[in-house]
């Protein structure tokens, strides 16, 4: 210890407006806050000043909180702090990254981000994090206040723009858009300074500061704009070389920095670039603009056993609010009505039910609801649909609607509804018993995986038995133009604790998160197996399951964009080179599948049309015929027209041909 | 502006912390802030009112992982051992090999190679909890 510690002067000001004034009254007063720099200058003779001003007690100072939309990070947050603070894991998680490789635990118990900042030392390890994040410094004196954007707040080596009057009361972080990055390189994981230290921002304006290469932390505009514009790496690490100005000290050399800085950027720039933002974007414009494509009003299990009167009088009361809904112009763009089984003890009450609710509906409306349906749960028999087929027609006599307007789904949820009784695969009966009216077969996981014993807690989607129900179910529709849609996720996203007459304490707040959480990752996962194994379309319970359906939908058609996208280009190609000298082009299913990838993904707002036509290759006559075998043709065509013409043109004409229903690829989400 | 580490050696007569480098890069001095450990000799004397300060003369329950670096080459010449056995008892109760890495990675040991440290420390299944 070199410095006379004891002839040293320390204030101790118990509030901001105290500290503020004390610096202002006592010019030459140095602010303490974790000490970890100060002392170590100060056990070593290397600080000069007498007079400091202890932060310490200034306990406001060192909040993590959210304002509006921005981080604001109290000046006197530990590294501890950070680490533990799950708006920062939320928000920046590079700085708890930042944060965790600083020093040893001793050091992050004590030193501080505002500290780290003002110490303004080239290596400081939050510098780079807080650059590439755009972070704005919040500086503080007696009777005013003022923000710096960090990329101006150092004005060189271990200088910034901070007065003597003023102090650092918060780091204050704007939301950051896309995958963030950090990695820092010195002699040991631990209590080592850095050697060099790089945080990124990967996004289509990539963000890179870098610490330890310049006499101040380093934002790098150039190296940024040069990977926005052509991503070439080689270019980068050339425009990277020019930008920073390492040296060589007792830590590393100049030479050894410029390697591992074009190393770390080469590092950084080969992370795949997170969907996140475009998906979060895009699930943000779907649930403005249609977050429900079809809807169900429910008689059966949601609803339960209730006298005869009170469904009456519901069934009438539901059908006049769909009226309201159609004059509105306010309906999902298909809904229907899901009634009772046709069980011996339920039928009577199903049908009336149906029966009320459709002719309170025509009477006051005139006509149905636009694709209007009718859903048949826990069918066990072709007797069951057959009857309700005649139900159908004989009330399409009586409120004179055109044959064939009513139409029905079936709830496939009972073991008979998949093999029949000589054991046959029965779901084809079951559809034909219904003549053509039956538009689509829906799959009931809890029936189901309850009718086969299995418990409760194995009854979910992911059961391996739902997987044999729905692989029966698509291979017997296969090709018939009936939809096919998954179930329910029927854990939902709402939080266990309310706060309907207190405020919640922090723990349940905790709580509600993960529980919120938990649910909405179980949602995609059983979103993602659904479209994995090809069922478009599934029924949501609630309305907080709608941003996970979309999420996963999203996901899944962006993350297989570019694979899709080499695949048929090149499909295409070949097919044509085919077809032109004359060999049977064979393989029109995968060129068909591949086409409908691309149109599924923009019928759900995955991708827009624009964007399938770049991305698929082709023209947007050709994406719009639907029909890759009718593309085939048309470049044919086209190919032959320019041999005659000498013009290799590759428009086509438009088709009508829909290879695909159309109508399934309308409607991606059922709630 | 008298640190900590002076004021527990000179004043209050407690040795058993240790000055090693003086700049924090070495754990000998660590005692514990309320429950938290930190280098004592980075820490103002000033900023500890109202605070409990536990060093290894007042550390009490540890007396299995205290016999454990006994047994089990945890000290040698132990320079490093009370600073060790505070870092160590701030460590969470359900630390893995991984952690005890991280959570000892500001104490530095010139003799026993940390291996003895760790060992001593599994076989301790460290807690014991700071006391007042
Ligand atoms: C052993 C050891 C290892 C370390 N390892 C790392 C590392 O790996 N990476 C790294 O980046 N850093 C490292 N550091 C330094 C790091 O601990 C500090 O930079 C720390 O963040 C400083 O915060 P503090 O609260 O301790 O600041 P103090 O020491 O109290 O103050 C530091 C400087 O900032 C000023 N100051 C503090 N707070 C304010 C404020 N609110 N407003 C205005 N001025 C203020 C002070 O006047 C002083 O000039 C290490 C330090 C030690 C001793
Ligand atoms: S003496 Fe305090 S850390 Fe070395
Ligand atoms: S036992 Fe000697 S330094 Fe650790």
């Amino acid at each position: 210890m070199r410095t006379a510690l004891s002839s040293l002067s320390l204030l101790e000001p118990r509030s901001l407006q105290e500290a503020l004034s004390m610096l202002r009254d006592a010019p030459g007063t140095t602010p303490l806050a974790g000490g970890t720099d100060l002392y170590v200058g100060l056990n070593f003779g290397t600080v000069r000043e007498t007079r400091f001003l202890d932060l310490s007690r200034l306990r406001p100072l060192r909040e993590i909180a959210l304002q509006g939309d921005v981080l604001s990070i109290g000046a006197l947050a530990t590294y501890t702090d950070i680490v533990r603070s799950p708006l920062v894991a939320e928000r920046l998680p590079i700085l708890a990254s930042a944060a965790r490789e600083i020093g040893g635990v001793q050091i992050q118990n004590r030193g501080t981000v505002g500290g780290n900042v003002a110490n303004a030392s080239p290596a400081g390890d939050t510098l780079p994090v807080l650059a590439a994040a755009d972070a704005v410094v919040v500086l503080q004196r007696a009777g005013g206040s003022r923000r710096v954007p960090f990329t101006g707040f150092y004005t060189g080596y271990r200088k910034s723009v901070r007065r003597a009057d003023e102090l650092i009361v918060a780091i204050e972080v704007p939301p950051v858009e896309g995958r963030q990055w950090f990695r820092k390189v010195g002699t040991r994981a631990a209590q080592a300074i850095s050697k060099v230290v790089m945080a990124g921002i990967r996004s289509p304006r990539p963000r890179l500061a870098l610490g330890s290469v310049a006499p101040t932390v380093l934002r790098l505009p150039l190296t940024e704009a040069s990977l926005a514009a052509s991503g070439s790496i080689e270019e980068a690490r050339r425009v990277l070389a020019r930008e920073i100005q390492p040296i060589d000290d007792l830590r590393s050399t100049a030479a050894y920095r410029h390697r591992v800085a074009g190393n770390l950027l080469a590092q950084f720039w080969s992370l795949p670039e997170s969907l996140a933002p475009l998906i979060s974007r895009r699930i943000a414009a779907r649930l403005r603009t249609q977050p429900v494509e079809d809807y169900r009003l429910d008689f059966e299990d949601g609803y339960g056993n209730r006298s005869d009167a009170e469904e009456d009088s519901h069934a009438i009361s539901a059908a006049r609010e769909v009226v309201t809904g159609m004059a509105a112009g306010t309906l999902s763009s298909s809904i229907g009505v899901r009634i009772k089984p046709l069980t011996e003890e339920l039928r009577a009450r199903s049908f009336r039910t149906l029966d009320l609710f459709v002719t309170q509906m025509v009477r006051d409306a005139g006509r149905l609801p636009d694709n209007f349906v009718v859903t048949l749960p826990k069918v066990t028999a072709p007797e069951q649909v057959a009857a309700i087929a005649e139900i159908f027609e004989a009330l399409e006599r009586g409120l004179s609607l055109p044959a064939g307007a009513l139409a029905l789904e079936i709830m496939v949820e009972t073991p008979q509804s998949i093999i029949g009784p000589a054991g046959e695969i029965s779901i084809g009966g079951l559809v034909s018993a219904a003549g053509g009216r039956c538009l689509a077969a829906h799959f009931g996981t809890y029936d189901y995986t309850a009718s086969l014993n299995i418990t409760a807690a194995h009854q979910h989607m992911l059961h391996p038995a739902c997987d044999f129900a729905r692989h029966a179910m698509q291979a017997a529709l296969a090709g018939t133009g009936v939809w096919i849609s998954d179930g329910a996720t029927n854990v939902l996203p709402i939080p266990p604790h309310r706060g309907e007459d207190r405020t919640l304490t922090g723990r349940e707040i905790a709580r509600n998160r993960a529980a919120v959480h938990a649910a909405w990752k179980l949602h995609y996962d059983h979103v993602r197996h659904s479209l994995a194994n090809a069922f478009y379309q599934g029924w949501d319970l609630h309305p907080a399951q709608l941003p996970t359906r979309y999420a996963a939908l999203y996901a899944f058609f962006l993350e297989g964009l570019d694979a899709a996208s080499a695949r048929l280009t090149n499909f295409v190609e070949k097919a044509g080179q085919a077809t032109l000298v004359g060999d049977v082009f064979d393989d029109a299913a995968t060129g068909q599948g591949l086409l409908s990838f691309f149109l599924r993904a923009s019928a759900c707002g995955a991708i827009t049309e624009q964007e399938a036509v770049e991305k698929s290759g082709l023209t947007l006559e050709e994406l719009r015929s639907r029909s890759f075998v009718r593309i085939l043709a048309g470049r044919r065509a086209a190919a032959v027209r320019g041999r005659e013409t000498g013009n290799g043109s590759r428009a086509t004409k438009g088709s009508e041909t829909a290879a695909v229903p159309r109508g399934q690829l309308d409607r991606e989400s059922k709630d | 502006m008298k640190r900590l580490l002076d004021v527990l050696r000179e004043d209050c007569a407690l040795t058993g912390t240790k000055e090693g480098c003086g700049e924090g890069e070495c754990g000998a001095c660590t005692v514990l802030i309320d429950g938290q450990a930190v280098n004592s000799c980075l820490v103002p004397f000033a900023q500890v009112a109202g605070s409990s300060v536990t060093t290894i003369e007042g550390l009490t329950g540890a007396e299995a992982l205290q016999s454990a670096f006994i047994r089990e080459g945890g000290a040698q010449c132990g320079i490093c051992t009370p600073g060790m056995i505070l870092a160590a008892v701030a460590l969470p109760k359900d630390a893995d090999l991984q952690d005890i890495r991280r959570g000892l990675a500001g104490n530095i040991c010139r003799c026993t190679g940390y291996e003895g440290i760790y060992r001593s420390l599994r076989a301790a299944a460290i807690p014991a909890r700071a006391a007042d």
